[in-house]
């Protein structure tokens, strides 16, 4: 029993510092090539813009979790700019309750891209490593797999969630993050599945295995690599959706017990309640904010899909 | 030959409605676990006040509800219950759009008609646009018209569903504000024992008309009443959320019909067609766009899941009574038979458009293996 010392294992699994010098070189070919594309390139900036104001909130923000009501002033007033709009609004005018609107977009965004960025990295982690394994080794696993993600597709999603959360007993933002967290991989999982059938008929998965690698370390090392580009395409517009889910859920009455949330559907909710038709800026600012948010991103996602898959490009 | 193509298309929809059969029972296992799971609490919740007692099973006054629910049975057991009850049209009782309650199937009879005139409406418009801006923008590639329509598409299918419907009130009340935006209809049940006995009430300027309802499409229930004016006041309510949907959709069938586009102008027959020296027309509609609108059509199918989650947003902003407000009235008045119910029907309805659609792919398409 003393021999069985000297596995090999412990070689299989050395830092290799080559192989990941190389995919960083590709991934700044594929930046350069990106911002190629002036609608890339912007999408680009707006997105580096808003991850800035999330760091700006984060470290240099007081109180980044609530919004600051003014009760003394509770009218809206509408920013300098707008018409008939007067110095006290400020640059983005005053909400319900005398917040004020700019504050609370820049909270906002922090909290909004936090999350989401949370629920589709974690939703990409999970579909990753399930459709690579469904792919790769097939058989019952996929099959049941597959059927499963059938029955998510046949519900549409937003009903799915507002189910869930009925099911939950609660309707606050973190149980919708669970429920988003919980629901959010099985797009990848097919998105994987998908290409790793074909990328495990290539011959350098058959060389790994002529060459003896294990079944974990084909999937983790040569096949999950060759299958992201679609990936990343998808985080990026997810992104976008996972934003706009949040914002549509919380304006419906998915925020339960907290009304001073810098959320932006909540923020746009609060300017519906304040009365739109009397202050338009309430509901047309926020809604702006997450609007371009979301242009962004799909500027950025279709320019990535152009640079990963040139077959596709137009 | 004629015979031997409709046999495969009939063999065809026949394999695909028996996968369907797993699919359903998936969802319905979905739809018992999101009210069965939490606890037999959970389904006693409606019936419990602080008159009876504790709200658990062991409870004697509940027993009758007990009973009929068979809470005391193990799940799998109360879900073979559920399932019989589902097939036998018993979906169990909805709260939350009359008060008092009415059966979910009869509550489906008034608010589906209502998302179903709301989806076709909007599919509609969006195709009817989409499909020639999508070709002029093809057609003139890189010129100033392509790029504003492809920048219109990128806002259209970004732009959040309930703030463009706050939008587009706000505008719509700029233009004239006697306009009546929200609601226009209200289905009431005079007699909750006859789902065919149903009304509504209509708001014509102001004035709530009774009004009986024999298919509850609204404009269609008009038409057959030769009512000018409910007719109109409905086609004025219909107008905001219909367009507050084909925008979202429109972006997307733009995209697929200018790409398909621009790929088959590539094409070698497309080529052969202009140096026979055909017609214009004849090659952008015959051989360039014929062939793009095939994956539109798949594309559709799929809108549909994302149109029906907007539909929940849009119905929720115009008050409009179809089976998305119901579902969001359900949930925030704890009404499990409505979420049950609304889920439910939420899914056949895409289940069904989706293999639609698949049947319009593979009878267009002779290539599909069928």
């Amino acid at each position: 029993m003393g021999t069985v010392i000297e596995t090999p294992t412990k070689q299989v699994w050395r830092f290799d510092t080559s192989s990941w010098r190389r995919r960083i070189q590709e991934y700044r070919l594929l930046l350069r090539l990106l911002i190629k594309s002036p609608p890339a390139a912007a999408g680009l900036i707006i997105v580096l813009v808003y991850i800035g104001i999330l760091a700006y909130d984060q470290f240099f923000v007081a109180q980044n979790d609530i919004m600051i009501p003014n009760f003394n002033d509770t009218t809206p007033k509408a920013p300098f700019w707008w018409p008939g709009g007067t110095a006290a609004g400020g640059w983005m005018g005053t909400t319900i309750h005398g917040i004020d609107l700019g504050d609370a977009m820049l909270k906002a965004i922090r909290i909004d891209l936090l999350y989401s960025s949370f629920v589709v990295l974690f939703g990409a982690l999970v579909g990753c490593f399930i459709g690579v394994v469904a792919g790769y080794r097939g058989g019952l696993f996929d099959e049941a797999l597959m059927r499963a993600t059938d029955v998510t597709y046949s519900i549409p999603f937003l009903v799915f969630v507002i189910a869930a959360a009925f099911a939950a007993g609660r309707r606050d933002f973190l149980t919708i993050n669970a429920i988003l967290l919980a629901l959010w991989w099985p797009p990848y999982a097919r998105l994987v599945r998908a290409q790793s059938l074909s990328v495990k008929e290539l011959k350098f998965v058959e060389a790994a295995r002529a060459a003896g690698a294990s079944d974990g370390r084909i999937m983790l090392r040569h096949v999950l690599p060759n299958t992201l580009a679609p990936v990343f395409v998808q985080i990026s517009l997810d992104l976008g959706v996972v934003t706009q889910i949040f914002a549509a859920l919380d304006f419906i009455g998915f925020n339960a017990g907290n009304l001073f949330l810098p959320e932006l559907g909540n923020l746009i909710s609060a300017g519906d309640q304040a009365g739109f038709r009397s202050y338009p800026w309430t509901v047309f600012l926020p809604g702006l904010v997450l609007l371009i948010f979301t242009v962004a991103v799909n500027l950025l996602g279709d320019g990535l899909r152009d640079v990963l898959d040139p077959r596709a490009r137009r | 030959m004629e015979g031997v193509e409709s046999a495969r298309l009939i063999y065809y929809v026949m394999r695909r409605l028996l996968i369907l059969i797993p699919t359903l029972l998936g969802v319905t296992v979905i739809t018992f676990f999101l009210s069965h799971a939490p606890g037999p609490g959970f389904a006693l919740a409606v019936y419990c006040s602080p008159k009876l007692g504790p709200c658990t099973i062991d409870n004697p006054l509940l027993k009758p509800i007990v009973d009929q629910f068979h809470l005391r049975d193990p799940i799998p057991i109360q879900y073979v219950y559920y399932l019989s009850g589902l097939l036998q049209g018993d979906w169990g009782f909805t709260s939350s759009p009359v008060s008092g309650g009415i059966p979910v199937t009869q509550a489906i009879t008034l608010f589906l008609p209502q998302t179903v005139e709301l989806a076709v409406a909007s599919i509609v418009l969006a195709t009817l646009i989409g499909i020639p801006m999508g070709t002029v923008s093809a057609l003139r590639k890189d010129r100033l018209s392509d790029h504003a329509t492809r920048i219109f598409a990128l806002v259209g299918y970004s732009i959040p569903f309930f703030w463009l419907a706050l939008l587009l009130q706000i505008a719509a009340i700029s233009l004239n504000p006697e306009w009546e935006i929200t609601g226009g209809y209200s289905p009431t049940v005079l007699d909750p024992g006859s789902p065919s006995s149903s009304w509504a009430f209509v708001d014509v300027g102001g004035t709530p008309v009774l009004f009986s309802q024999p298919t509850h499409f609204l404009l269609l229930d008009a038409a057959l009443h030769g009512s000018g004016t409910v007719f109109i006041d409905a086609l004025k309510h219909l107008l905001l959320p219909t367009i507050t949907l084909a925008i979202g959709i429109l972006g997307v069938i733009l995209r697929m019909i200018r790409s398909g586009m621009v790929d088959s102008m590539n094409q070698d027959y497309v080529k052969t067609a202009w140096s026979k020296g055909l017609p214009d027309w004849v090659v952008t509609r015959v051989h360039i766009r014929r062939n793009a609108l095939l994956p539109a059509v798949t594309v559709i199918g799929l809108l549909f899941a994302g149109l029906l989650g907007g539909v929940v947003l849009v119905e929720y902003v115009f008050a409009w009574k179809g089976i998305g407000y119901w579902a969001t009235q359900a949930v925030l008045r704890f009404d499990t038979g409505g979420v049950m119910g609304t889920t439910l029907i939420f899914a056949i309805f895409l289940v069904v458009i989706n293999l639609v659609a698949d049947v319009i792919y593979a009878y267009l398409d002779p290539r599909i293996t069928l």
